[in-house]
């Protein structure tokens, strides 16, 4: 059951009614009835996920019991490090085996040693969601061992915390100290929370719907036959790609915050308008936050930070952007995009200017500076040119694909069918939104508040036709594979 | 929470009442159309003898005038450029299936040697056809089947039975390579640039490889059309510019029980190599058009002893 599908359009009327008219303000028979509900849309994939996620949440919360009431340090580390193995082997079993295993072999045959890798790879299927839940349970864990929060003994809560459907199979990757105490908290319907949370919902829809889908038929074309295309057109590809992405895993990230917010319960931000960064720094403040934040206080700052010398910078640095790279999917090309961003972010490091651009762009101003403007289409740039690598298929598919947008007419015109001019129109109109938002939670926030009702109305009625009329065949979110 | 949901409801109605003001929209499209050739099937107004389908080898190397003109018998050509089998099997089913559609005779499926059961990036099922005609309850009925829509937003609002190309409201208008005779073929009276004139003299072996399970059932299906409403077919194997593939013709046979009489063309005849006949590798241009046709018409001629 995806958010764009007609299961999820019934699924999620009868949660909410049962949420509010049912359990009502009884907290302890809405975090029951949430917990079902989120099983329940876990299970719609494969029910034996259940069992897996299941397994998850138990570790969790038992380890976490355990590291809590151990009498003697080494009990504590014990325990603690029995979780973090157990939870990291499930994701590297079922997420990276068959990738070592490929590459292991693939080295040793480079050394004329005949290895099959066939004969030793599982036959698995990736869970969805598996690497979301896992660091849900891992944060958790780690935050008891360093003593920043106290263990959970109710079993209902903890579940929720780890498989609350919003975020389950997608994230945002929330903490414990930040979504356990909502859970926790006595919740009441509030009907500006409520319109808020649906027109965060509205725009999730149209960003996935309209914008990502749109631009994924062009993306898809263009990667799939890119040897037929001149540089330009190739470009092009990239840059519906760099569009799709964002707005394929920020509009499911809409989607998530606005149902989580109609339960009145408020997830972790996860967005904050990456495309008018102004540098790769800021660009990685804003992108995918939940995930560089988990990764900067459980990885980067454990590791020494930018603490140290200058050498422990740049390891640092690298070993946060490969591991988020990796974490993306087994693939070399994900680890190539990641030290690609690397490379990016270390002048910036080294010249201590990764914390040049902390405020929101032109803030204040409609428009922004023509230094800014350079800055954005640089950042704009160089996010494109690293996309190609996070979309194809191999290392050999991604350099070709380079290799042929710049010696084949990258100045021409680009082919593109009549209908991307329509998609290149929702773009503009899209960045147009955006922008005028910047200064929001999400675009919508504010926008047309202030408007008469009846143009506020026009306004979601078109967006809701775009995503009526759009809405086809379902496709999935994309970072539902990671 | 009452005050939401009142608003919610208001919403909701204002909403469905503004969708219906898109059947303007919807039923407006066909007329943007300058192949009429789909609408003509659904609407029922396919009155020929024999029907031919197929791809754009179909419809560039197939005149059914020369029919009409050489033997009496009514014909029209149903063949899309750029489609697959599923699309012809959907079209003959829709032929059929659609009231005030006379039952041909005889169709002449024309099939693309040698991808036409295998993986193609340019042959498809032609949705694009479609969009323009979900003003017909049958091609909506169609798009559901394929999962392209789905059936309770159908049934309610308009605007999710359209797709964006029916928000381009610009006339389409014959080009240089899709102009249509009235009698629905497409010839083209040019050559591309980009044709390679060196003749292929040595044949590929036909290889099951990269063949989809989908087109062979497609493939099956057609044949079960004609057969359950007693209609003979024949599959034409038109020329490329170069000569037939070896084991191609024996491998649709056996796809088709032996149902079907395979045709192919005189490999022998010297205008069939000659590149001034050919559009490009793979299609004719008007003059081998005719040529390819006339064989075809004697062919059928000597098989019904007319």
């Amino acid at each position: 059951m995806i958010f764009n599908s007609i299961e999820f359009a019934l699924f999620f009327p009868i949660v909410f009614f049962l949420y509010w008219f049912i359990a009502g303000k009884n907290i302890k028979w809405q975090n029951i009835l949430l917990l079902g509900a989120s099983l329940f849309f876990y299970g719609c994939w494969d029910w034996r996920f259940v069992f897996l996620l299941s397994f998850s949440t138990f570790l969790g919360y038992f380890t976490g019991i355990r590291i809590e009431i151990a009498k003697t340090q080494s009990w504590k580390k014990f325990w603690f490090w029995l979780s973090i193995v157990l939870n990291v082997g499930f994701l590297a079993i079922f997420k990276y085996y068959n990738f070592f295993v490929d590459s292991f072999a693939g080295l040793f045959n480079s050394f004329g040693m005949h290895l099959d890798p066939s004969s030793i790879t599982l036959n698995v299927i990736l869970p969805v969601g598996i690497s979301f839940y896992t660091f849900h349970v891992l944060s958790y864990v780690i935050d008891i061992y360093f003593g920043r929060i106290t263990s959970e003994r109710r079993l209902v809560d903890f579940g929720l915390f780890v498989a609350y459907f919003p975020l389950l199979v997608a994230g945002p990757i929330e903490r414990a100290t930040h979504l356990l105490p909502q859970i926790q908290k006595e919740r009441s319907f509030d009907y500006a929370k409520a319109v808020d949370g649906l027109r965060q919902i509205l725009w999730g829809l149209f960003k996935k719907v309209v914008i990502a889908d749109g631009c994924a038929e062009w993306a898809n074309l263009i990667f799939d036959g890119y040897t037929d295309y001149s540089g330009s057109t190739l470009f092009m590809g990239a840059f519906f790609f760099t569009i799709q992405i964002y707005c394929d895993f920020s509009g499911y990230s809409d989607i998530a915050l606005g149902t989580s917010r109609l339960f009145g319960i408020e997830l972790l931000r996860n967005f904050a308008f990456p495309y008018f960064s102004r540098d790769i720094a800021e660009f990685w403040r804003r992108w995918h936050i939940s995930l560089t934040t988990w990764f900067r206080d459980y990885l980067y700052i454990p590791l020494g930070g930018s603490k140290g010398g200058t050498w422990m910078k740049i390891r640092n640095t690298f070993i946060i952007f490969l591991v988020s790279g990796f974490w993306h999917g087994a693939n070399w090309t994900f680890i190539v995009w990641g030290a690609l961003n690397a490379f990016y972010f270390l002048p910036l490091m080294l010249t201590n200017s990764n914390r040049n651009n902390l405020e929101i762009v032109a803030q204040g101003r409609y428009f922004p500076s023509i230094r800014e403007v350079v800055g954005m289409l640089l950042t704009f740039l160089m996010a494109v040119f690293g996309w190609i690598f996070f979309r194809a298929e191999s290392m050999m598919q991604a350099i070709d694909f380079i290799k042929r947008m710049f010696a084949h007419g990258l100045f021409k015109s680009p082919k593109l069918p009549e209908l991307a001019d329509l998609t290149l129109v929702f773009i503009i109109f899209f960045f147009i939104i955006e922008w005028l938002g910047r200064e929001n939670k999400y675009a919508l926030e504010r926008f047309g508040l202030k408007w008469y009702v009846p143009f506020r109305w026009v306004f979601y009625s078109f967006l809701i036709i775009c995503v009526i009329v759009l809405s086809g065949k379902e496709q999935e979110f994309i970072y539902f594979q990671f | 929470m009452k005050k939401i949901l009142i608003r919610l409801l208001i919403f909701a109605g204002c909403f469905f009442i503004l969708d219906k003001a898109f059947l303007l929209v919807r039923n407006s499209a066909p007329e943007r159309e300058v192949d009429r050739r789909l609408e003509k099937i659904v609407t029922g107004n396919i009155k020929s003898d024999v029907l031919i389908y197929g791809s754009s080898r179909g419809a560039r190397s197939v005149i059914a005038k020369v029919f009409t003109d050489s033997l009496g018998i009514s014909a029209y050509n149903l063949s899309f450029p750029g489609s697959d089998i599923t699309f012809h099997e959907y079209l003959l089913r829709l032929t059929l299936e659609t009231k005030g559609n006379k039952k041909p005779k005889t169709v002449i499926l024309v099939v693309d040697d040698s991808d036409e059961l295998k993986v193609s990036k340019s042959l498809k099922f032609r949705l694009d056809r479609m969009y323009p005609l979900v003003k017909y309850k049958a091609i909506r009925e169609e798009l559901v089947r394929r999962k392209e829509k789905k059936p309770i937003l159908n049934e309610l609002f308009v605007i999710h039975q359209l797709n964006k190309s029916n928000f381009l409201f610009k006339q389409k208008k014959f080009t240089k390579n899709d102009s249509i005779m009235p009698c629905g073929s497409m010839p083209i009276s040019h050559q591309k640039k980009s044709f390679n004139k060196m003749y292929k003299k040595v044949p590929y072996n036909y290889s099951r490889d990269a063949e989809l399970i989908q087109k062979i059932r497609a493939l099956r299906a057609f044949k079960d059309h004609c057969k359950k409403n007693n209609i003979e077919l024949i599959v034409a194997i038109p020329p490329n510019f170069r000569v037939v593939t070896n084991g191609f013709a024996s491998r649709l046979n056996q796809v088709m029980d032996g149902y079907a009489t395979i045709w192919v063309y005189d490999q022998k005849n010297p205008l069939y190599s000659n590149p001034d006949y050919f559009f490009d590798n793979a299609h004719l241009q008007t003059n081998g058009s005719y040529v390819y046709t006339n064989e075809l018409v004697k062919f059928y001629r000597e098989k019904h002893n007319l």
